[in-house]
């Protein structure tokens, strides 16, 4: 099984530690991942359902070392971390602000930065957090690994949505995309069309941050 | 089981909880990297209260006694959602100018605002002391204010007359910080548009109410209330005529025909929203009440123009349908989902039982509580039935089965299964019913939590929907009415042809008519006319 099916909500750094991997360049680097890296703007935490992923082999390493004696190895293993910017309804950063985020049962207080971001190491099978910001009575439910690509109607409809303009769930809300599109398109002083086109598309990634 | 429905259609105007949207977890992408996610709450709109046309002067922002009970409903709203800030929305027509139409909705949206801060300064300053265009408010509106509160001042003609200082020197000599000269000068105005807002904005109770000027949207930050009120002009009408209608309004001779036709676009609207957010002024892209509407055409559709335009269509539009008529978007995604501006369908349900010689009572003043949907999220309306056993329940789009549990306790029932069928008429249309006691919007604050005892409740499916019209071939849609007037047993869509006669004779018994099982146009008039579709 040399290649792995995507399911929602998985990303490179969850599957190589799934497939025995300590680092998810192991997998993300092999060449027979090249066309994925290309579509997918080499960005590994955002992928598609049904996108498909090369898994190479396990490497076997032989260490030497007598025996009777310890022995320290040191694995050079990638982290996984949850980046989130909070903002106010009104588009302002939430800066130096105490939160919480409830990740496996446990409770850990952040501090936003200058900027409203919170930043934390996570462990790679995580897959549901929910963030809260007590003194502005807000709490949100994540999803990580659930964002997709961002030329995907699914991606631009959850990158939009993040970001405060509900763009609806389904096919059937187009009214509700298209709005979300030229309440975009208008904030940031782009021309309002309604369309989805390049220099909207790329607005979008700045602005969401992936 | 899912939040209270809020939902007060009473008398004139309408106060509203919005549906609201299930709320679901974020997508977000973990990072290896310098990437990030960006999470910025929506802003939602939870409820709204409407203000129509005629609880104002016309062209004009002089608000009438009479808009006390739409008030009294936005209060019943804001007491219902504790800590949900406001905003105000005023709309104009489209007959004049744009600019115009901006103004008169910003001053309308202004002397709402006003009365529920309670400021009356905000009237004397900008509104009384500053006319613009036709809207004066000068000694009409001090006549019409002294009518209100007591002090008859004679014909209300705007002419400052001796009945009128009369009245005048009356409401002075009752006010004891007041000099009696019999000129309703600067003081004895503020004095008066004082009570007058008193007497338009109260709880359920009759107690005067305000609510501070740091409960709306941008806490009263901004001097001229940018965020807190606002005039959309002609921007957003929810009804759009046909060219030819149109065509025809122009004519001179139709002039009252056409704002007598337009008064469903000239409303005020207040929105509460999402508890506990704020926004910055200067972020909020309404430009003030007092400015012009270069900003609103910044937040047009891409459409904008044509949303609003009456020269393309060849048929009426209106926003219940077409939801296509706002220039703005961004009043748009404030208020798609507001039943305000959606005129609201209704169910109405007359419930009643047998009682002694086939007659039949109406189960009046009877505890229900709907549950609007099947999920374990969805929302429950609770309330008592009015005099006349009816009740009405707002129709969202999507839900289709409906659970009514009511309060029957006093009667028995024969236990048979109550799938009822219904149709779902689009009623709205409340007039005459503010005379009634007993309506919903007397008593205070409809009920949050669960009735005392509603676990004893009679449950009732209810199919939206499902009811064939009476012009449907073959007896089905009278079997279903029949069924639903309480005759015969089990689905009326199984009943063969004895059941249906059984259900027929059982109908003409109860009429004292002739039992023939027979389904002749007159009794077919007869249970149309008794199950009211």
């Amino acid at each position: 099984m040399p290649y792995r099916k995507i399911n929602q909500g998985e990303h490179v750094s969850r599957i190589a530690k799934e497939e025995g991997f300590d680092s998810y360049q192991k997998v993300w680097q092999e060449p027979d991942n090249q066309s994925l890296r290309d579509l997918r703007r080499d960005n590994p935490n955002v992928l598609f359902p049904d996108d498909r992923l090369f898994i190479p082999e396990r490497e076997q390493r032989t260490e030497s070392g007598e025996t009777e004696q310890r022995h320290r190895f040191r694995l050079k293993a990638s982290t996984l971390k949850l980046r989130v910017v909070l903002r106010t309804v009104d588009g302002t950063p939430i800066c130096d602000t105490d939160c919480v985020l409830l990740l496996n049962l446990e409770r850990i207080p952040l501090t936003t930065d200058a900027d409203g971001m919170i930043e934390r190491e996570i462990p790679k099978s995580t897959e549901d957090a929910k963030l809260i910001v007590p003194e502005m009575d807000l709490e949100f439910d994540l999803k990580i690994g659930h964002l997709d690509p961002i030329d995907e109607v699914s991606g631009e409809r959850g990158r939009l949505s993040n970001l405060g303009y509900f763009a609806g769930y389904s096919r059937e809300e187009e009214t509700q995309l298209r709005w979300a599109v030229e309440e975009f398109q208008c904030e940031h002083k782009l021309p309002v069309t309604g369309q989805y086109d390049d220099a909207t598309q790329a607005k979008l990634e700045e602005v969401y941050g992936t | 089981m899912g939040e209270s429905l809020f939902l007060d259609i009473s008398g004139d105007g309408i106060a509203a909880g919005h549906p609201q949207r299930v709320s679901r977890p974020k997508p977000v992408a973990p990072s290896t990297g310098e990437e990030f996610n960006t999470i910025q709450p929506q802003l939602i709109t939870v409820g709204c209260a409407q203000v129509p046309d005629h609880q104002f002067e016309f062209d004009s922002s002089v608000i009438m006694p009479s808009a006390d009970k739409c008030f009294r409903k936005l209060i019943r709203l804001v007491k219902a959602k504790p800590g949900c800030p406001l905003s105000v929305f005023g709309h104009a027509d489209s007959v004049g100018r744009d600019a115009y139409n901006k103004r008169l909705s910003g001053r309308r949206a202004l002397a709402v605002y006003a009365v529920l801060i309670r400021d009356p300064d905000l009237w004397e300053d900008k509104l009384y002391k500053k006319p613009a265009g036709g809207d004066r408010w000068g000694t009409r509106s001090i006549q019409i204010f002294l009518n209100a509160v007591g002090y008859p001042p004679g014909p209300i003609n705007g002419e400052m007359n001796k009945e009128t200082r009369d009245a005048v020197e009356a409401f002075q000599s009752a006010h004891d910080d007041l000099t009696v000269d019999r000129d309703p000068g600067p003081k004895t105005r503020r004095r008066l548009f004082e009570v007058y807002m008193d007497m338009l904005c109260t709880d359920g109770r009759g107690q005067p109410y305000k609510v501070e000027k740091t409960d709306f949207i941008a806490r009263g930050s901004d001097p001229d209330g940018k965020g807190d009120y606002q005039g959309c002009g002609e921007f957003n009408p929810v009804l759009l005529f046909s060219q030819q209608e149109q065509d025809e309004f122009e004519k001179e001779e139709n002039q009252d025909a056409r704002n007598e036709a337009n008064a469903p676009n000239r409303r005020v609207l207040v929105y509460l929203f999402k508890k506990g957010i704020h926004v910055d002024p200067d972020r909020w892209p309404c430009p003030r009440a007092k400015e012009d509407g270069q900003r609103c055409r910044e937040r047009f559709w891409s459409d904008g123009e044509t949303r609003r335009s009456t020269l393309l269509p060849d048929a009426r539009r209106e926003f219940e349908d077409t939801e296509d008529t706002f220039s703005c978007r961004f009043y748009h995604g404030l208020a798609a989902y507001s039943p305000c501006e959606a005129a609201l369908k209704l169910w109405v349900l007359r419930l009643q039982v047998d009682g002694p010689e086939g007659k039949r009572i109406a189960l009046a003043g009877r505890r229900f509580a709907v549950i609007a949907g099947t999920t374990a999220t969805a929302p429950t309306l609770r309330g008592t039935t009015d005099d006349r056993g009816i009740l009405r329940i707002p129709v969202y789009d999507e839900v289709v089965t409906m659970t009514l549990k009511l309060d029957v306790s006093g009667y028995l029932f024969d236990q048979k299964d109550d799938d009822q069928s219904g149709d779902d008429s689009s009623d709205g249309d409340a007039a005459g019913e503010e005379s009634q006691p007993g309506g919903g919007g007397e008593t205070d604050a409809a009920p949050e939590g669960a009735w005392e005892g509603e676990e004893q409740f009679r449950q009732f499916t209810l199919k939206c929907g499902s009811l064939l019209p009476v012009t449907a071939p073959g007896y089905d849609p009278f079997k279903q009415r029949l069924y639903n007037l309480g005759h015969g047993k089990g689905d009326p869509g199984t009943w063969n042809h004895e059941a249906t006669r059984a259900a027929i004779k059982a109908f003409q018994r109860r009429h004292g008519l002739e039992e023939t099982g027979d389904l002749p146009h007159e009794i077919r008039d007869k249970i149309q006319q008794e199950h009211g579709s």
